[in-house]
């Protein structure tokens, strides 16, 4: 199974989008994690989104996108600190939070492989939302 | 002259750690203001506070450096929050694992922590030099100076200082720079005149471990 993590500083938005996500995406696991502490401060907690990956490790690949900032470098932290088979199916997305999510949803829940989705991410990251 | 940290000076270390961060929380997230988003000192300041409470847990008679220091790494990875977190964290983690099983580090044993500390940071950081207005611009001459002294001298005071006053020039030079990294990178030129707030916690923390050397030499 494919899993899309969702990294925010805020709890709310993590779990908002994983609202959205749920209701799109079928067949795909969508985690969130937002905010540091238990989700109660704003920020991110590198050891929180580590113990999700190590929960995740009998999927076949995961999907990580995040906000900004601390999240990377937190997701980065937490990659570090993983076994390296389990690194290998870790796909950190260069991508906004919202469209690069959504795009690794409808992708993954159609049955897209992994190079799909990945070249789906890239595209998704010119996509000009208000056509001129 | 027992240049050696022993776990007991490392559990002081985080006591005054915390000691120093909070009596310079606002200066910190002043700092934080002018360039990022002003909180710093707030970030920090939490950090080492559950750092502190935690490592109440630990006898420092028995306990080995590296278990002193990856419950410093774990109290900044879960509630620091911001890019502080992970970079703290990272360097903490590194260095309790270099340090593990120690009761005491001599000043080459530092060296390696520290270096490994450093790595660490730039690995997450995505490669960070000096130059680029972060913690390692305090961090990286304090390591390189160190090292270079503790080839030439074994006093272990002088040694520690002359590292001390690198890290300092090094955080003072922050002033001058052009942010290439966080959030203070958006500012481009603009970021220049304001002294980096990373740079400035990483002299703090930096200046608590000689001044706990110094207190044991004299």
């Amino acid at each position: 199974m494919t899993s899309i993590v969702i990294v925010s500083h805020s709890k709310k938005i993590a779990d908002g989008l994983k609202e959205v996500l749920d209701q799109i995406a079928k067949g795909v696991n969508i985690v969130a994690i937002g905010g540091a502490g238990n989700g109660e401060i704003l920020g991110s907690n590198p050891n929180a989104i580590k113990d999700t990956f190590l929960r995740l490790s009998n999927e076949n690949a995961i999907f990580v996108v995040c906000d900004f900032g601390s999240t990377v470098l937190s997701v980065k932290y937490a990659i570090n600190m993983l076994p390296e088979d389990l690194k290998k199916k870790i796909f950190l997305v260069d991508a906004p939070l919202v469209e690069g999510a959504y795009v690794i949803a409808v992708e993954a829940s159609s049955g897209s492989s992994v190079e799909e989705i990945l070249n789906a991410v890239k595209e998704i990251r010119n996509f000009q939302k208000i056509p001129r | 002259m027992t240049c050696v940290y022993t776990s007991n000076d490392i559990y002081t270390f985080v006591l005054r750690a915390y000691d120093i961060i909070a009596t310079n929380k606002d200066y910190l997230t002043n700092l934080d203001a002018a360039i990022g988003d002003a909180d710093h000192g707030i970030n920090m300041e939490r950090g080492f506070k559950l750092a502190v409470e935690r490592i109440k847990n630990i006898d420092p008679n028995t306990a080995d450096v590296g278990t002193i220091l990856l419950t410093v790494a774990n109290a900044m990875l879960e509630t620091v929050g911001g890019a502080a977190g992970p970079l703290y964290g990272m360097f903490f983690m590194n260095m309790s694992t270099v340090s593990s099983g120690k009761k005491s580090i001599d000043l080459n044993s530092l060296v390696v922590m520290l270096e490994q500390g450093l790595k660490g940071i730039q690995d997450i950081g995505g490669g960070t030099q000096p130059g680029e207005k972060t913690m390692v611009d305090t961090l990286y001459p304090f390591v390189i100076e160190l090292k270079s002294q503790l080839d030439k001298s074994s006093d272990c005071k002088k040694v520690l200082e002359d590292a001390l006053k690198s890290a300092e020039k090094g955080m003072m030079e922050t002033i001058n720079m052009v942010a290439k990294k966080g959030r203070a990178s958006y500012l481009g030129e603009r970021s220049i005149g304001h002294q980096d707030p990373g740079a400035t916690s990483m002299y703090l923390i930096l200046k608590v471990l000689v001044d706990i050397m110094n207190s044991k030499t004299q």
